[in-house]
């Protein structure tokens, strides 16, 4: 079939950049799709399976060619076990990324990262309360020490209580996974315990490696509030506050520094230490000095953190660099695209990795350590103030689009409003208001962007289309940045698109937070590490209320969703009882089995499903279905 | 355009041929009202009208040469019809399942099928039936608006191994490399 052209992204100041990458003769993300087309049928049924090297083996879906693989794994097998390892790497993702804060905090905690401290010793409290570790009478160096002890434990504990898992989930849901045999006993081993059961003549009952993948899930949640929760603890929960997004926030008269990646560690540090070395970038003639920029999930966690503009989305990564603005380009970890360095070449930016493992071929190497962070993030700063110097006038081209954008709804940010509202039960107003139906329900919008999808526009499509039916909307990841840079986190989005019940409970809670108008439609919950703090949210309202989450009228969406991170958190979503649409077509459809267990049986085991729509405005109505269903069973 | 000696055909180089199947894949779906997941939930199968096959150690596709139609002469019902690039076409809707052209078929390339799901469903078509005859037609009903042949299995190659072409040479190569001709 040919597909009608159409534009690649409904971000205008990316499609500026696609243009210039034109003229510039520097390839993108879109091109390279472009040049893939038509990818393979059978990975993309899930058929194609490559475990072992009698392979690789490849199942016919059309039925005429081989029903089984060589070792006789059928077409559920395959699917089902290539499902799980994707999930596994997801976890193993967000796992390393959890267990990296913690151990920093172990290391603050017996003083070997002076660097860091303690930013938010609330929070500190508030994280050992919820993990049972008592606080009286103890220094905050020693509750650190414990909160990252009993962390840290929970990587590889065989025994007792994982802790965790029991400061995140639902009573009732851990009760549920129990009776299903299905509740992880901690980290690392779910992982390793996933991976060995798609071994060659492992499991080949697809039905049990799928409640594998759910018991990988139960884990994947309780790690991610753990990545989430000790960042605040370091570094501040997050407030609101107002910033700019889109690739407009590059600065013609500035060394431009863009952070990429996923680990707050570095970026911070990086923050703190380019604050003290504005002068010299002034000498080098960057009149206004050391202009910081954040790209994919590092940007959206000093986006929360501290107001800092967020210049790209994971597909729009490559075309901060093509504004010919950016001297570096420091990346982290996770969704950094190996051809970041490929586009870099085409101008003057110094791309710099940071973690000894996640190096970037062709990168240049600054090793990243907590005991020594200042250091590196001075070298950083440095490279970066060499790179201007090379800057070519003639090649820079930076949209000036400029978009407001309000960031930092963290669970505490949000329950703070709510507070004014009802200081002693903060969490029963907003329970009125979806029992009044002034807010008919939440969707929290999670993932990446995905060439599949024109960039953005299913988010910003579905989010209108929710927000007129009065349904509040939460975003983290990829999807907060999408609609951070298309207004939809300002008052005038509320004012513009919400619903009337919607724009007057948002009226009211920008009154008591004393912000200068609404609060804005979508509220940006933070990083996509940071969906936990939705989770909490969620349970403070399904537990008041006796339930669990799998009778809210509350969805998840991840319209544009790619990474394998993705997918685990995709079904951890379903997994503690939530809708979850997903605009993609999974990896699943050549197993029958496999897609009507994700996308229909598993709702009566567990409450929460899959559902796969295409198209964001019938997938907002698909959504909105869902919700008006638990309405229905809730009586309201 | 009624020069028929020259017709259009579909010719694999099995040289670039990877042997992935992509083209069964979008062969099955460009015929079929669903698409991969749309038939998974509804228990469709997908029915490809070429098939890949390994001659020697080269693989390549297989799918009717659109030759001068002995299937046409041999239908009863008048379902198959030349069309107007001389593509060869089967009403799979009036189809009766009566296997006549494939017999007449001196290159095996029609494919007697029970009758899919998805055509049962068609009422008015000419009598019961079990079996439904399907071959390759050029994906002549997905042409476009101004008569281009847009054929699905050329669409999805990943190595652009599948063309059409009109060049007889190639048609005897096809044929000579599964075993046709001599």
């Amino acid at each position: 079939m040919i597909q009608a052209s159409h534009p690649k992204s409904v971000d205008i100041t990316a499609q500026q950049m696609i243009f210039k990458a034109e003229l510039d003769k520097v390839e993108t993300v879109w091109d390279r799709h472009a040049a893939m087309q038509p990818q393979c049928g059978f990975g993309e049924t899930g058929l194609c399976c490559r475990v072992c090297w009698k392979g690789p083996c490849r199942i016919d879906p059309l039925g005429n060619g081989p029903k089984v693989g060589i070792c006789g794994a059928t077409a559920d097998v395959i699917v089902a076990r290539n499902l799980l390892r994707s999930f596994c790497v997801g976890a193993s993702a967000h796992t390393e990324h959890a267990r990296h804060i913690a151990h920093t905090l172990y290391e603050l905690s017996q003083n070997n990262a002076p660097a860091y401290s303690i930013k938010d010793e609330a929070k500190l409290i508030d994280v050992a309360k919820r993990l049972k570790i008592s606080t009286e009478d103890k220094e905050i160096l020693d509750i650190a020490k414990e909160v990252a002890e009993v962390s840290m434990a929970d990587f590889g504990k065989h025994h007792g209580e994982f802790a965790w898992l029991n400061a995140v989930l639902n009573p009732l849901r851990k009760e549920k996974l129990a009776s299903l045999g299905i509740l992880p006993h901690n980290l690392d081993s779910v992982v390793v315990n996933g991976l060995s059961r798609t071994h060659v003549g492992s499991e080949s009952d697809p039905m049990n490696l799928l409640l594998a993948a759910a018991r990988l899930a139960a884990a994947d949640v309780s790690v991610m509030a753990m990545g989430t929760e000790l960042s605040d603890v370091l570094f501040g929960t997050p407030m609101p506050s107002l910033t700019t997004a889109n690739l407009s926030v590059l600065k013609k008269d500035a060394v431009n520094i863009a952070l990429h990646g996923h680990n707050p560690l570095l970026c911070e540090i990086v923050c703190d230490v380019a604050a003290t070395m504005q002068e010299e970038a002034k000498k080098l003639g960057a009149k206004e000095g050391i202009n910081i920029v954040g790209v994919c999930c590092t940007g959206n966690e000093m986006m929360m953190r501290h107001g800092v503009p967020l210049a790209a989305n994971y597909l729009s990564q490559e075309l901060t660099m093509i504004t010919g603005a950016v001297e570096a380009m420091v990346v982290d970890t996770q969704c950094i695209m190996p051809a970041v360095v490929e586009t870099a070449s085409h101008y003057h930016t110094q791309v710099i990795s940071t973690m000894d493992d996640n190096k970037i071929f062709g990168a240049t190497h600054v090793s990243f350590h907590p005991e020594s962070a200042v250091e590196g993030a001075k070298q950083i700063v440095r490279l970066a103030l060499e790179a201007y110097k090379r800057r070519n006038p003639d090649k820079v081209d930076i949209p000036n689009h400029v978009q407001q954008a309000m960031g930092g709804f963290s669970y505490e940010a949000i329950t703070a409003v709510l507070k004014k509202l009802d200081n002693e039960n903060p969490i029963k107003p907003l329970i009125d208001q979806i029992a009044g139906g002034n807010i008919q329900g939440v969707v929290l919008f999670g993932g990446c962007s995905n060439t599949k999808v024109v960039h953005d526009f299913n988010y910003v499509t579905m989010s209108r289309e929710l927000i007129k039916r009065n349904v509040l909307v939460l975003a983290t990841g990829c999807a907060a940045g999408a609609l951070a840079k298309s207004g939809m986190q300002t008052s005038q989005a509320t004012l513009d698109y919400a619903g009337d019940g919607l724009k007057a409970v948002l009226a009211a809670l920008g009154d008591a937070a004393g912000t200068a108008g609404p609060l804005p439609p979508v509220l940006n919950m933070g990083s996509c590490v940071d969906n936990t703090r939705a989770v909490r949210l969620a349970n403070d309202i399904a537990m008041t209320l006796g339930v669990d989450l799998d009778m809210l009228p509350v969805c998840v969406s991840a319209p544009e969703l790619m990474s394998e991170k993705a997918q685990i958190i995709g079904t951890w979503a379903a997994v503690i009882g939530l809708p979850v649409h997903i605009g993609v077509v999974p990896h699943v459809t050549g197993s029958s089995l496999v897609t009507k267990f994700l996308t229909q049986d598993m709702e009566e085991v567990l409450g929460g499903k899959f559902i796969v729509e295409l198209d964001p405005i019938e997938a907002a109505n698909k959504l909105y279905g869902e919700i008006q269903k638990r309405r229905q069973k809730l009586g309201i | 355009m009624n020069d028929v000696l020259s017709n259009v055909f579909i010719y694999t180089d099995p040289e670039r041929c990877m042997g992935c199947h992509s083209c069964e894949l979008a062969c099955a779906t460009a015929h079929s009202t669903y698409d991969l997941h749309s038939a998974v939930l509804n228990g469709i199968t997908l029915l490809s009208r070429n098939k890949v096959v390994k001659v020697a150690d080269v693989t390549t596709t297989s799918q009717c040469v659109q030759c001068k139609a002995p299937c046409l002469d041999a239908c009863p019902f008048d379902v198959i019809t030349r069309e107007a690039i001389g593509a060869i076409k089967i009403d799979e809707t009036n189809c009766t399942g009566c296997k006549l052209c494939s017999k007449a078929c001196p290159y095996d390339c029609i494919t007697m099928m029970p009758l899919p799901l998805e055509l049962q469903a068609i009422p008015g078509s000419k009598k019961k039936k079990k079996f439904v005859a399907l071959k390759c037609d050029l994906c002549f009903d997905l042409r476009g608006e101004d008569g281009t042949i847009n054929s699905a299995c050329i669409q999805a190659c990943p190595t652009k191994a599948i063309t059409l072409t009109r060049d007889p040479a190639l048609r005897t190569k096809n044929l000579t490399l599964t075993g046709y001709l001599a």
